[in-house]
């Protein structure tokens, strides 16, 4: 197997239907799975919480909800009990998809192929490196800043901040296009970077296995093994620190977004 | 979340910006490279619909630069009081 | 990594995420940290309220404790004073007998005295008369020279 074909195979979804109607299972069922995950702690917790004895792990969530509840109050401006529920399931439904990408890249399609018994399965395991999956929540978010900016200002404030902003009544159609401008940014900015970033570091991860994948054979493998582990080991400790912070960033720009459109003044 | 927690929230601002405050600006950061990428991007749709590459590709995207340094300017000024405070001192 | 369906059901799996947090955990648990932080708060009121009362106790118990020493001392000075007059009082009614004594005992004196004096005059004028009989070898009329006798007498 050469090369791109080894990427292109890893970077394929697993799929059915045809055109629009494609459905990337993979995609789905481990989203679906680690959001099944959320929900089964949540639930569990929740019943913890009846018996009124905090334990460790509640002790844990609770410093993620502060921390969450800290960021939402030190960017977001007015009050609204929707944000900080939506931030927190933000943070971690990303955060543990990003996580996905830490699993070693051949481990769970390899142990796919066996299961199925069929050498060319695709699976591609982490959801944030499909754009579905970053555009689905970024679409999300963006749809409830159009609802907050035309509930918070009404339609005609919605209209006015179009024509007249930021350069004032004389700049018209310049403003509108640079409204609309910030309104595309918006989504652009919260689902393009997290699955750039994402779909890069798996890049990398594909690429640092293909070294011993294809250039370890025979007396060099002495040699590109033990590199590939040592990249491996780096690239790892690195991208668990990039996997947060795009979680991270997309919960923040998530609350500013909410936050300028709950701004009257704007 | 409620009235009684937006207290401390201006004291702290006016003290001292918490670490939330730093990682708000590096997510400005990421708004001021969107900014850009979308003016090009809308620039190029206009582009595409009129048939006048690149005017409206090169405009926007100066539009963009614009508005995403407007934007970063407005968010640091919003999160940290304090230097504003220092110009008026000035 | 083209868009397709499975962005809809993305979007769907998002919404209901979002609305089953919301609702199961971050509603009840962060009712539970606000009503923990309230207790503290209330908690640390009351322990500032206690402090406070307590000092606010210490001080009237100071207060009572000063009043009732100024009371004593008081009462400690007013007896003293009380004492000394008593003293002084004794001191004078002691001095008042002890010259009425005196004075008493000067006047039985006097009396005494001029009681012997008398007597003794008496004694003298009889004396004269006889030593008169005797040197003039007869009977002296007394009561003829008793204007006499009586001068002798007195001159003595």
């Amino acid at each position: 197997m050469g090369t791109v074909e080894y990427i292109q195979h890893h970077l394929t979804n697993n799929h059915i239907g045809e055109g629009f109607w494609t459905f990337n299972l993979d995609t789905i069922v481990v989203s679906f799975l680690l959001g099944a995950l959320i929900v089964f702690v949540s639930a569990r917790l929740g019943k913890q919480l009846e018996t009124g004895k905090p334990g460790g792990f509640q002790n844990f969530v609770e410093s993620i909800l502060d921390f969450v509840s800290t960021n939402v109050r030190d960017a977001f401006p007015g009050h609204n009990p929707l944000i900080a529920p939506l931030a927190l399931t933000i943070f971690v439904w990303v955060w543990l998809m990003n996580f996905m990408d830490l699993i070693p890249v051949d481990l769970l399609p390899y142990l796919f192929q066996l299961v199925t018994g069929d050498p060319h399965a695709h699976l591609k395991i982490v959801p944030t490196t499909d754009l579905n999956t970053t555009l689905a929540m970024a679409f999300t978010v963006f749809a409830l800043i159009i609802y907050y900016n035309i509930k918070i200002k009404g339609v005609g404030g919605f209209i006015k901040m179009f024509l007249f902003h930021p350069f004032g009544k004389f700049f018209i159609p310049v403003n509108v296009v640079m409204t609309f401008i910030e309104e595309v940014s918006k989504p652009l900015s919260l689902a393009l970077r997290l699955f750039g970033n994402m779909f890069a570091g798996e890049l990398v991860f594909l690429l640092i296995a293909l070294i011993g994948g294809t250039l370890a054979v025979g007396a060099a493998a002495l040699f590109w093994a033990p590199l590939q582990v040592l990249l491996d080991l780096g690239w790892l400790i690195f991208h668990l620190l990039v996997i947060t912070l795009q979680a991270f960033i997309f919960m923040v720009l998530t609350i500013v977004y909410l936050g300028m459109a709950h701004d009257e003044g704007h | 979340m409620t009235e009684s927690s937006q207290e401390p929230k201006k004291t702290k601002a006016g003290e001292a910006p918490s670490p939330a405050v730093n990682f708000l600006l590096l997510s400005a950061g990421s708004i001021f490279t969107s900014m850009i990428v979308a003016g090009f991007l809308v620039g190029y749709a206009f582009d595409q619909l009129f048939e006048t590459t690149p005017i409206f590709l090169l405009l926007c995207g100066l539009l963009g630069f614009i508005g995403g340094m407007q934007k970063v300017m407005k968010l640091s000024s919003r999160l940290d009081p304090a230097p504003k405070a220092e110009k008026k001192d000035d | 990594m083209s868009i397709n369906a499975t962005l809809l059901i993305q979007i769907i799996a998002f919404v209901l995420l979002v609305w089953f947090v919301n609702k199961v955990l971050w509603g009840p648990l962060s009712k539970l940290m606000e009503e923990r932080q309230k207790k503290i708060a209330d908690g640390l009121s009351a322990a500032e309220k206690g402090k406070h009362e307590l000092e606010l106790a210490e001080q009237k118990a100071k207060e009572v404790l000063k009043e009732a020493k100024s009371q004593a001392q008081n009462i400690l000075s007013q007896a003293e004073k009380r004492s000394s007059e008593i003293v002084e009082d004794a001191k004078v009614k002691a001095n008042e007998e002890a010259d009425r004594i005196k004075a008493a005992a000067q006047a039985e004196i006097e009396q005494e005295v001029s009681r012997a004096r008398e007597d003794l005059r008496k004694e003298v004028a009889s004396l004269v008369v006889t030593g008169a009989e005797k040197i003039l070898q007869k009977e002296v009329d007394a009561a003829a020279h008793n204007d006499m006798l009586e001068t002798l007498v007195k001159s003595i």
